[in-house]
């Protein structure tokens, strides 16, 4: 059965007909209705309870270090205090540098790791189990690990440094000039994996009749690349992409291993900032509202790339 | 819904919107006590920081137990996740810990919010063990208001100057600087002499409580503190910007390489490896540097306090030493006080901090026969004296305590890491962390 042939009867239903069919329809929708319920006995009560005690936060002075601040209502007041504040204004853009600078390496590196391992090379398996071991580390170790490689005075790669000539005793993670360099380095270090299996996959699956007609056309190298493998590799990469994106916004165990926003506030992310205003000052009420703007204007920039992508996706079955 | 079932329904979303944390303290809650509160027999849950004293207690635990009845059950978490913990158990008015040794930095907070009781009235139930006067008196008297005594304090510190006496020696240095511009002089005659190899000074630069600490010294060095006469904060005095400039070029010129992120124990490494010819930190490194299986300048490390900028610098009161006490405060929402507290008079006895001497690092003991008697001079001879003469005027008020401590050490610690990092001057720094303190502090 057909998409549209399910969805005629339910737009009839609407119409106030005492036709037989509505019957049908109703207790057609009963039935479908009846399948959501388990799910929504669990979800809507735990969003309900979540949205409206989250707008009572909000609205609400409470610290934890002070016994009855919860009852100070100040409408407002947390937005206001939000929107003049240079710590949140220097998260976002410490948060967006980290994105942009840490996704879009890992989309080039990764794409052309892919290409690379891309086809018959002997020892692939090995070569992909390999790269996959960044990935599987927990941020937290990760941050910790890089944090002693990167030690002045006993890391690895100062000593690296030292032998090459380039002087071993750099501080990368207390010179704001470096410190956010460096996470991003490991961002990168642990994340491209990532692009890379998906890519790979997204790669060995294309449909091999495009490039032998285009190669026919003679199409060559660059020209191949530019114009047929990533044009079709385009809804992989916007997956990942997206999801990589998500994930990057999110970033905190690496911060908080490695210089837990500092040296100043230079690699203050706005996760580690919503951490310290909840759990080191417990000022929840504000907390909760950076948590929440942040979650709303995540949400508007993703769901039109969300829509996009879900579109592509449909023309493509469709096609 | 009526208000308390309001009230305790947004903690709770508190709660479980913040962190998984207090999923397991609630599930903790619902094991309370069963037993009266007679003081004999029941059990008595503890949350305890993860250090030496907490060993101890736990490896003589069986005695108590036995001559009491009292079943004891201790938790312990890393320091840094401590106050979270403690907090969201509190503020939910959960029995799940009838105990807590924390930072009395926080516990006089917990005391002016009524999560932690007054101790008065229970003194007798636990004088088999000890009583409020077996403390040495610098110690106790931070947990004691108007007649109140509120924590039975477990170990304690301050803070001292700890210097290198053999590269004093070696490069022409009479003795430890009195006063801060001898103290920078000082840094860089060793800097330059040895060829940079050994710096001159290190010191904590991590933000937050870790620069805080040794940094409040500094503070109270150029005359300042955290508060004016009034009572109000005052973190952007000229005292205060001075002090900050001064130990952020100190660092700047003279510090270690990545001392814009040393904590307490990468500090305390710098020094007892020998890569910095002076440090202000804790009495409790006073071991540290004298253990001769770690660290490569036993014997060669002088005791001395912390100099001042100011001339008639205080004998007591605003000193620039701390006198930082960590203690035992009873939760006003256990079920079963007088067993608790048994408990807390007995882990803080003579015998058991003797033992504690006897069997681990124990420097900071609280009792005033432990503290004069002949183990603890045996073993810590090397500056005992010099760590008493620091507690003698050790500055109770040294680091801002109560409701609103955490939120000034903070934002000045942020404020002293921007600084350090060059990202700004101490000055609009310091500006900046008064003017978000003013906005976050009720008034």
């Amino acid at each position: 059965m057909t998409a549209t042939a399910v969805r005629a009867p339910a737009r009839r239903a609407e119409k106030p007909s005492s036709s037989p069919r509505r019957r049908i329809s109703k207790r057609n929708f009963f039935a479908r209705l009846s399948l959501a319920l388990p799910a929504a006995v669990v979800v809507v009560p735990l969003l309900a309870i979540i949205v409206v005690q989250g707008i009572d936060l909000v609205t609400h002075a409470e610290n934890l270090t002070r016994p009855g601040s919860a009852d100070k209502f100040i409408g407002w007041g947390n937005f206001t205090r939000a929107f003049s504040d240079p710590d949140l204004l220097g998260s976002i853009r410490v948060t967006l540098t980290y994105v942009v600078a840490g996704v879009g390496l890992e989309m080039i590196i990764g794409v052309g790791i892919a290409l690379l391992l891309n086809g018959r090379i002997p020892g692939k398996g090995v070569i992909r189990a390999v790269i996959l071991i960044p990935m599987v580390l927990t941020p937290v170790v990760a941050g910790l690990m890089w944090r002693l490689l990167l030690d002045p005075t006993s890391g690895f790669v100062n000593y690296l440094l030292g032998v090459v000539g380039l002087g071993n005793d750099h501080a990368f993670l207390s010179d704001p000039a470096t410190a956010l360099p460096a996470i991003i380095m490991v961002e990168i270090w642990q994340n491209t994996p990532f692009v890379v299996i998906i890519v790979l996959a997204g790669l060995e699956s294309l449909d091999p009749s495009p490039f032998e007609a285009a190669e026919l056309d003679g199409a060559r190298g660059f020209g191949l690349l530019k114009n047929v493998t990533l044009p079709m590799l385009g809804p992989v990469l916007a997956v990942v992409l997206l999801l990589r994106i998500i994930d990057a916004v999110k970033t905190f165990a690496l911060v908080n291993t490695m210089t837990q926003g500092g040296p100043g506030t230079s690699t203050l992310t706005i996760s580690n900032y919503v951490y310290r205003t909840g759990f080191q000052t417990f000022d929840i009420g504000y907390s909760t509202t950076l948590g929440l703007i942040v979650s709303v204007a995540l949400l508007i920039l993703i769901f039109p790339t969300a829509g996009r992508l879900m579109g592509l996706r449909i023309r493509r079955s469709r096609g | 819904m009526s208000t308390t079932s309001k009230q305790v329904a947004r903690r709770i979303v508190a709660g479980v919107g913040l962190s998984a944390l207090s999923i397991s303290l609630a599930a903790c809650s619902s094991t309370s006590n069963t037993s009266s509160d007679s003081g004999s027999g029941g059990t008595v849950h503890v949350l305890a920081e993860d250090i030496s004293y907490t060993d101890n207690w736990k490896a003589l635990l069986p005695e108590f137990e036995k001559e009491t009845g009292i079943t004891v059950k201790i938790d312990t978490v890393p320091y840094s996740d401590q106050a979270s913990k403690v907090l969201l158990n509190f503020s939910q008015k959960s029995d799940a810990y009838d105990v807590v040794f924390t930072d009395n930095t926080y516990g006089t907070g917990y005391y002016q919010s009524k999560y932690v009781d007054d101790l008065t009235s229970l003194q007798d139930s636990g004088k088999d063990f000890s009583t409020f006067s077996d403390f040495y008196a610098p110690y106790i008297s931070p947990m004691q208001k108007d007649g109140a005594t509120f924590g039975l304090p477990v170990y304690g510190e301050s803070t001292w100057l700890m210097y290198r006496k053999d590269l004093f020696e070696q490069y022409g240095i009479a003795g430890p600087p009195t006063t801060m511009d001898e103290l920078k002089a000082d840094a860089a005659i060793i800097q330059e002499k040895s060829g940079g190899s050994v710096a001159g000074i290190t010191l904590r630069g991590a933000a937050g409580i870790q620069s805080v600490y040794p940094w409040a010294g500094f503070l109270r060095a150029f005359g300042g503190s955290f508060y004016n006469t009034d009572g109000k904060i005052d973190v952007n005095s000229p005292e205060s910007i001075n002090a900050a400039s001064f130990w952020s070029d100190l660092l700047t010129q003279y510090g270690p390489a990545g001392v814009g992120n040393f904590d307490w124990e990468q500090n305390r490494i710098a020094f007892t490896q020998g890569k910095a010819a002076m440090t202000i930190d804790a009495t409790a490194n006073g071991p540290y540097n004298e253990d001769t299986s770690a660290s490569t300048i036993a014997g060669k490390v002088g005791y001395a306090p912390i100099p001042y900028a100011i001339d008639n610098p205080p004998a007591t009161g605003n000193t620039d030493n701390s006198l930082n006490v960590h203690a035992l405060y009873l939760s006003s929402y256990s079920k079963n006080k007088t067993a608790a507290y048994k408990f807390m008079a007995w882990a803080t006895s003579p015998d058991v901090q003797a033992k504690a001497v006897q069997a681990g690092e124990a420097v900071g003991v609280t009792a005033n026969s432990v503290l004069d008697g002949p183990e603890y001079a045996q073993k810590y001879g090397a500056f005992q004296e010099a760590v008493l003469g620091q507690l003698k005027t050790g500055n109770p008020d040294y680091l801002p305590a109560g409701q609103d401590a955490n939120t000034i050490i903070t934002a000045v610690g942020q404020a002293l890491s921007q600084t350090l990092a060059g990202e700004q001057s101490a000055d609009s720094a310091l500006n900046q962390a008064q003017k978000s303190l003013e906005e976050q502090l009720p008034q």
